[in-house]
């Protein structure tokens, strides 16, 4: 099905999930969480990223039982053949759309800060163009890219979120739960949407000669990833508090324009900063782009993937241009979250049917391969 | 090489020259650059700007703006200091006069620069009285929204004529925009400044409708000086607080690094003589209490430090003289802090020092119900405590 040279280890896929996940949601994810939830907004975090480790691991766990089968092929196994079209074509899409978004808000953000008299067609060509390049050759040539990219650009990204310095008052995160529950609440999905990117492992484990280990590596990455989303956004607050956080367009970056490294004498890091950051946008946007071809070229029967990744293109470009302006374009954030959640409560349905029919007998398990 | 090799090589040398290419087309050179280090605004009576007539005086849209008046500070590259340097003078001040926004005023200054104006190297923004009076938000928001323009710009305000400020003619610092920078340096040494106030940080404060205090500077001859503040709530100037004001205000809201304090050195005759305290490690913390109903704010203030010095022979190695010594700087501290509350709250009935904050945090709900009414009703109100603990670690090199 695959040819033999796709093989992902664990660690590689550790790599592939941090990146992707951490990908531009997160520069504007303080807002979105803060106007939901004021200052509880940290609580809101705890339980939006817990429910997407849950769900990542418990995606894996229920991949694993699939080793070297595409999901296309499991999922109708336990949903019928209908539901099983269903359920690949709609993560197939949703990885297009999430694509399309991660595009645009990327080029917004370019322009605001880094190439503003760039016209955002440029920006979006070229970087479309590259990421076919990589993506047309497979998962491995991916795996090592994130991986080379993972120590230039994320890394030092997180450490320089972590080393922080800079007026900051963790005092604002009192009082906690003034407001009664409801706020933290309605700060769930905004919270929980920043790790909607876990819903690639459902097509990497497939790659995986011991699929096993993936349920590991998935919950080590995601565990990082919601430490690193903590911790931007004790910081913002602590920072900024509640009100001005809610105006910061991109908090987070304004968050790093006020950093000031070696005593005032390194200044504007932001640029750094966001060069670095374009890597790690790079990899999510590939990812998600290669998972999205990946289950509708699976689904059509098609072995060679260079077809769908050229033809594809234009339609990701399409649609990162159709909002009109930055206020439409970062409103379908609100509707890629709710899609991800519904995908994050099938996993327990599914895994749930796949047990039974293991028991059953009906399904190849791991031993079958 | 072979000839089969010719024509990728053809390309590669294509491919490495169009990268040259690229970047250039929207290349800005640095000697293009009017490059801002200052601006100064004030406010100015509409009528100035509206003295033109017929159709000018028509297209400008509307009467009911407010006018301003803004000087840019450019620098001049020549003048600077190097082997380069002309010896000519750093900086240029260009001023022109607009209605309301400095989008306008920005296209006005560069039919007088040489230099398309650039606000990227921005350090700092000088208030005039006037415009603090009447809001400073709608002045600032422009540059708060610009992503070109740093968040960390140090804002002053001044009760003199902004241009003057702008104008000074230092001989230690010749550029005056760095001149007022390297003076928010010192506020951890001379504590008659008070800290020093970012954009972005009253960014946040006028949203949260907070009080806060912006440092004040005045011209001098050839220097300016910067001590006491404007008080600002919100987005508006409502008072001044005075040098020795803002010296007990950094007490209370613990932004004391290396401060003197003097106290008069006990039993001396005469001109008064005096002990002199540097205080090294300070920390203060604000609270508040309800008591019987009644709303109770605290300060504990404990500060550690080197007596520096002592204008009467006595030696203050003994136990009774330094128990003394520290009485009295207590005591000093916690008068001033003392009073500078009382005048918050009676003259001025505005929390400067964030008890308020304090409430939020300790009795959320009531400080939902209270805190429309907080600077005008609970905070005048409310009980005062002040504690100072002080203590003496050495003595410098005399005993």
């Amino acid at each position: 099905m695959n040819s033999p040279k796709d093989i992902l280890t664990s660690r590689q896929l550790l790599v592939i999930l941090i990146s992707t996940v951490i990908g531009v949601q997160v520069f504007i994810m303080p807002r979105l969480v803060v106007e939901a939830a004021g200052r509880d907004g940290w609580l809101s975090l705890v339980l939006g990223g817990g429910w997407a480790l849950l769900a990542a691991t418990a995606a894996a766990y229920l991949a694993s039982f699939f080793p070297r089968q595409t999901p296309v092929v499991w999922f109708s196994h336990l949903l019928g053949k209908w539901g099983g079209i269903a359920l690949s074509l709609g993560f197939g899409c949703f990885f297009l759309f999430v694509a399309a978004e991660v595009l645009r808000l990327f080029t917004d953000m370019t322009q605001t800060y880094l190439l503003p008299r760039t016209p955002s067609e440029i920006i979006m060509i070229t970087f479309l163009l590259s990421i076919a390049y990589v993506v047309c050759h497979g998962i491995n040539p991916i795996a090592r890219v994130t991986l080379i990219f993972f120590l230039f650009g994320i890394i030092p990204s997180i450490i320089l979120i972590a080393v922080f310095q800079g007026k900051v008052n963790f005092g604002e995160l009192v009082p906690v739960l003034a407001g009664g529950i409801a706020p933290v609440i309605r700060g769930f999905l905004p919270a929980y949407g920043d790790f909607g990117g876990w819903g690639i492992i459902v097509f990497l484990v497939q790659f995986m000669d011991t699929p096993k280990e993936a349920v590991k590596g998935t919950a080590v990455g995601m565990a990082v990833i919601w430490l690193f989303f903590m911790a931007t956004f004790i910081i913002t607050l602590a920072a900024f508090g509640p009100i001005e956080t809610q105006y910061l367009l991109y908090p987070v970056v304004d968050l790093i324009r006020e950093m000031e490294g070696v005593g005032g004498f390194i200044e504007k890091l932001d640029l750094i900063f966001l060069s670095a950051w374009i890597l790690s946008v790079f990899v999510t946007l590939a990812v998600c782009y290669y998972v999205a071809v990946l289950a509708i070229s699976q689904l059509a029967g098609i072995k060679n993937i260079a077809v769908p990744v050229y033809v594809g293109l234009p339609l990701v470009y399409l649609l990162a241009l159709l909002p009109q302006g930055y206020k439409a374009a970062e409103g379908l954030v609100g509707y890629l979250n709710y899609t991800s959640f519904i995908f994050s409560l099938s996993v327990p349905l599914l895994v749930f049917l796949a047990r039974r029919k293991i028991k059953q007998g009906g399904v190849s398990d791991g031993e079958q391969t | 090489m072979g000839n089969k090799h010719k024509k990728p090589m053809v390309l590669l040398v294509l491919a490495l020259l169009s990268l040259a290419l690229a970047g250039c087309w929207d290349l800005w050179e640095i000697d293009d650059r009017g490059i801002v280090m200052a601006i100064g605004i004030e406010e100015i009576p509409p009528e100035e700007v509206l003295q033109t007539q017929g159709l000018e005086r028509q297209l400008i849209e509307s009467t009911n703006e407010r006018a301003l008046k803004i000087t840019y500070q450019f620098a001049v590259p020549s003048g600077f200091a190097g082997e380069g340097s002309s010896g000519g003078p750093a900086y240029v001040n260009l001023g022109t006069t607009a209605l309301s926004s400095e989008v306008r005023l920005r296209g006005l200054i560069s039919t007088q620069s040489s230099r398309k104006g650039d606000l990227t190297h921005l350090q700092a923004v000088v208030l005039g009285p006037e415009v603090c009076k009447n809001g400073i938000y709608c002045v600032l928001e422009r540059f708060i929204r610009d992503p070109g323009v740093r968040r960390q710009i140090s804002i002053f305000v001044t009760e003199d004529d902004v241009a003057q400020v702008l104008d000074v003619n230092n001989p230690q610092e010749p550029m005056p925009a760095l001149y007022l920078v390297s003076l928010t340096d010192n506020e951890d040494w001379a504590n008659r400044m008070p800290p020093d106030m970012q954009l972005g940080e009253i960014s946040r404060r006028i949203r949260e409708n907070a009080v806060y205090v912006v440092p004040r500077v005045a011209a001098g001859e050839n220097s300016l000086k910067m001590a006491g503040g404007g008080i600002f709530h919100g987005d508006r100037l409502v008072g001044w607080l005075g040098e020795l004001e803002t010296n007990a205000y950094r007490w209370i809201i613990g932004e004391v690094d290396t401060a003197p304090i003097l106290v008069a050195a006990p039993g001396s005759k005469g001109p008064r003589r005096t002990e002199g305290y540097l205080a090294e490690n300070t920390q203060s913390i604000r609270s508040v209490e309800i008591v019987d109903g009644q709303i109770k704010l605290k300060v504990k203030i404990s500060t550690e430090g080197t007596l520096v010095e002592r204008q009467i022979k006595e030696v203050v190695w003994s136990n009774e003289a330094l128990a003394e010594v520290k009485k009295a700087l207590a005591n000093r501290v916690s008068m001033d802090t003392k009073v500078l509350i009382k005048k918050a709250q009676e003259e001025w009935r505005l929390d400067l020092f964030g008890f308020g904050r304090e409430v939020e945090k300790k009795y959320p709900q009531l400080w939902k119900e209270i805190k429309d009414e907080w600077n005008n009703l609970y905070f005048p109100g409310a009980l005062v405590e002040v504690d100072v603990d002080v203590i003496i670690n050495r003595t410098g090199t005399k005993r």
